[in-house]
């Protein structure tokens, strides 16, 4: 059974490209079959990033595809370890399609309220949707300090949510890594590599803890069938 | 000095939204509406006075196709003969005149033989 991380968001520009663009080159360096659906038809941000990397000759070769909906992406995810779902910057009964089927949703934001709310917003109306809690994270991005960092993962935690250990900062070394077809992991510095392999592994770790409890959630039904039996 | 770590900061971010203020996407179609602006807009044209400003106009052929469209005039077409085309555009040309006027002219002039006949 192959796995589906989604990324989504209402808004454009919190990174739901940047780390899809990541997590795919990790795994694909890591020998996943991977591919990146990229749900964003209008802006195409991924296919043409894999283009871009594809020109350069940028090992590995990291797939990305343009579909129209959630609903034709989901169809070639069994062909494939791994299926990143990039979504377009809004959210719709797609999002929901896929926050139903995907292992792990995860929603980037910024630090500033004016990204926060909007996106409590959007992960409350997936709960109210029957969206199990804990497949359903943030990923800070663009941090500019420590501070803003704590602050916002204080409010995600009031919110009833949590985010994902580690953050992207405020870079122009990523932007610039990604003009040229590399991953946030694959920048000039050594450092920034470091920082978003962090995040990109706590959200693999994630995965991995939710598939756990999906296990244990499984085992425990069948003792209590096999003790009421 | 004290350890102030266990102490929470009072937040500048405020308190976040409850369950109930949860975003009402989720029953939005999936595909985007198009934008309005993809519609291409209707464009009223200006209305140009022909004869005026077209007298002294130095143009080897007038056909009258750059007549702005008003709503005063129609499309006209019929198929007619190389000859009759050069006679009426000869025409046309050498009085200075749309080819609507000389055909305008045409049709007052055979309406008058017409009458001019039957009162005989």
């Amino acid at each position: 059974m192959s796995t589906i991380i989604a990324f989504v968001s209402q808004k454009g520009g919190v990174g739901k490209s940047t780390l899809a663009r990541a997590l795919a080159r990790e795994a694909a360096f890591g020998g996943f079959k991977t591919k990146i659906a990229d749900l964003d038809t209008q802006q195409g941000t991924s296919v043409d990033w894999h283009r871009t990397r594809l020109g350069a000759g940028i090992e590995p070769v990291v797939a990305a595809e343009a579909f129209a909906t959630a609903q034709q992406a989901l169809k070639v995810a069994a062909e494939y370890d791994l299926l990143i779902i990039d979504g377009p910057a809004r959210t719709s009964k797609g999002t929901l399609a896929i926050a139903k089927v995907a292992h792990l949703v995860v929603q980037p934001s910024g630090a500033s309220v004016d990204d926060l709310r909007p996106a409590v917003r959007e992960f409350h109306a997936l709960v109210n949707e029957g969206i199990a809690k804990d497949k359903l994270t943030f990923a800070l991005n663009r941090i500019g300090t420590p501070a803003e960092e704590a602050e916002a993962r204080a409010y995600i935690a009031e919110a009833g949510y949590v985010a994902l250990n580690g953050c992207l900062l405020e870079r122009p070394a990523y932007r610039k890594a990604q003009n040229t077809g590399h991953a946030v992991t694959e920048t000039s510095y050594a450092g920034l590599n470091a920082k978003a392999d962090a995040l990109i592994q706590a959200l693999i770790d994630k995965v991995e803890d939710h598939g756990r409890s999906d296990e244990a959630e499984t085992a425990e039904l069948a003792r209590r069938a096999a003790a009421a039996g | 000095m004290a350890d102030l770590t266990k102490l929470k900061r009072r937040s500048s971010l405020g308190a976040p939204p409850p369950l109930a203020e949860a975003s009402p996407n989720l029953d939005a179609p999936e595909t985007a509406p198009p934008l309005e602006s993809t519609v291409p807009p209707v464009r009223r044209m200006a209305v140009v006075q022909p004869t005026a400003a077209r007298v002294g106009e130095e143009v080897p052929r007038r056909d009258g196709r750059s007549a702005r469209r008003s709503g005063r005039t129609l499309q006209f077409a019929t198929r007619v003969s190389p000859e009759f085309d050069s006679r009426l555009r000869s025409i046309a040309e050498r009085d200075r005149k749309l080819l609507v006027e000389v055909l305008e002219d045409a049709l007052e002039a055979y309406e008058h033989s017409r009458q001019t006949q039957a009162a005989r």
